[in-house]
């Protein structure tokens, strides 16, 4: 059973590959037109192609205004649904931690710094998965997971919020869905039908079984290095914006780096689909020198002691850790795959 | 147990520029000796920006001041491994990464816990639990100096 899905998926990846082959051969024989990136930022050159013809600018401007939001919002749709597609694989491979407490903080946490971006509208959710290594996950439309062993790894609630943080830029910033968008295009999958989205918690399935292989590969491969820099810095924005001390970010990377010096083993996926903690320090402390009135903003806030209680709940008791270790141990520690956000 | 953790994990790094190591986590602290720009460093813990340096001398340094040193990341953990410890951890470290990619092949989706992720509601007032918190204004921040060499290099 397991061969047999391997071997589709495989099939999938290889088929998904030779469409990417002839489709960069056709574009090179054909002089075939680039592409598109995303839909907001083509409507955005055509909308400075409509400005800059003056005579029918207000118009066209109109016009394309109100495309782009019809738009985006079936958009947000296709995304909402691929996103939760993503989300299951990722519970498939460690189901959300069993406790009510942590998983309303974790909740909250999230949702409050998610209210202050730009798309706060999306239907967010905020999870910890059952899970000893050290990761967290971003999905399109506003699923976002991190592993029981991050968020006991943590020191305060003012990392969590950079945490949280960079993991909702993901999402903002559509990291993943720009790339799941582009593979989709390239293999020729057909757009998530609206009947299906309609349906509510079946798109998440329709969307799963139409994009399985690129959802594999994307997991896999992450996004490109400039895309985790570029989270890091609008994800301590957010939380210096929600009013958590930024600079807990390099908290949170030192403990990185600490692990990978050490076995590395909890944060070998991580490390697979995210720059070193190194660079992603020294890339914030250069965002730092570029903003320096962050300074004033890096001072630990009133709640940042709140996790410890929290924590608590999920520290296994010694029992509870010897069996895990026999039972379901080698599972969980192979699930350092999915990638901070690839967490991604 | 926390300090075992930290004495055996120093990271290494270098000074940025010419600075004075002080004898503690602020600005206004005594310096206790002069830092040149390139010298090497082991790190320590952290409190807020500012880093505790324990080679060649106790002291501490803000976090603007250093540079961590950096390892590659591509090809899984091989690479990766920095400060003393990083010696004789090769079994575990392959270990995870093989099993990593087999459940990302064979892992299949769950949509009840979907489902379960979606409709849990948080037991926490939000206006109460985040009440003595400050939003602030925060501006769009202003690119670092990777972030413009990156441009120059597109151009």
């Amino acid at each position: 059973m397991f061969n047999l899905s391997r071997r589709l998926c495989l099939l999938s990846l290889i088929f998904s590959g030779l469409c990417l082959a002839l489709t960069i051969n056709a574009h090179a024989k054909f002089g075939l037109p680039k592409i598109p990136k995303g839909l907001p930022m083509d409507l955005g050159s055509s909308k400075q192609e409509s400005s800059s013809k003056k005579s029918d600018s207000d118009t066209a401007g109109k016009g394309l205004s109100l495309l782009s939001t019809a738009m985006s919002s079936q958009g947000d749709d296709e995304e909402i649904a691929a996103g939760d597609a993503v989300t299951a694989l990722y519970l498939g491979a460690a189901p959300l931690v069993q406790n009510e407490a942590v998983a309303s903080y974790v909740q909250s946490l999230g949702t409050y710094i998610a209210a202050q971006t730009e798309r706060s509208e999306l239907p967010w959710a905020f999870g910890v998965i059952d899970s000893p290594t050290v990761n967290a996950f971003a999905a399109p439309g506003g699923k976002v997971l991190l592993t029981s062993g991050l968020f006991n790894m943590l020191d305060s609630e003012d990392q969590l919020a950079t945490v949280l943080g960079h993991e909702i830029a993901h999402v903002v910033l559509q990291h993943h869905w720009k790339i799941i968008k582009k593979q989709k295009l390239i293999s020729g999958v057909a757009d998530i039908a609206v009947s299906e989205v309609d349906a509510g918690s079946g798109a998440s399935e329709a969307a799963f079984n139409a994009l399985e292989g690129i959802i594999r590969q994307s997991i896999l491969s992450g996004i490109d290095r400039g895309g985790e820099f570029e989270a890091d810095q609008h994800g301590i924005r957010y939380a210096a914006i929600a009013g958590y001390n930024c600079a807990s970010a390099f908290g949170v990377l030192q403990s990185l780096a600490v692990r990978a010096a050490g076995s590395g083993a909890d944060v070998s996926f991580l490390y697979k689909t995210h720059p070193t903690a190194e660079k992603r320090i020294n890339e914030l402390a250069e965002i730092l020198i570029s903003n320096p009135s962050l300074e004033d903003v890096a001072v630990d806030s009133v709640y940042a002691q709140r996790i410890l209680q929290y924590q608590a709940l999920l520290e296994p008791t010694e029992e509870a850790s010897a069996s895990d270790s026999t039972v379901s141990g080698s599972m969980l520690s192979s699930f350092s795959y999915c990638g901070l956000c690839n967490a991604h | 147990m926390l300090s075992s953790t930290w004495a055996s994990a120093l990271l290494e790094a270098e000074a940025k520029r010419d600075c004075s190591l002080r004898a503690t986590a602020s600005a206004k602290a005594e310096s206790l000796e002069s830092i040149e720009s390139g010298t090497s460093l082991m790190i320590g813990e952290r409190k807020g920006l500012w880093l505790k340096v324990e080679e060649p001398s106790a002291g501490w340094l803000k976090v603007t001041e250093v540079k961590f040193k950096e390892k590659s990341s591509g090809g899984g953990l091989s690479g990766l491994a920095s400060g003393r410890q990083a010696a004789g951890n090769s079994v575990a470290s392959s270990g995870a990464r093989g099993l990593g990619t087999e459940l990302l092949e064979t892992s299949q989706p769950d949509f009840d816990e979907l489902e379960k992720l979606k409709a849990f509601e948080s037991t926490i007032d939000a206006e109460q639990f985040f009440a003595d918190l400050e939003t602030r204004e925060v501006p769009e921040l202003k690119a670092s100096k990777r972030q413009k060499d990156q441009k120059k290099k597109r151009r």
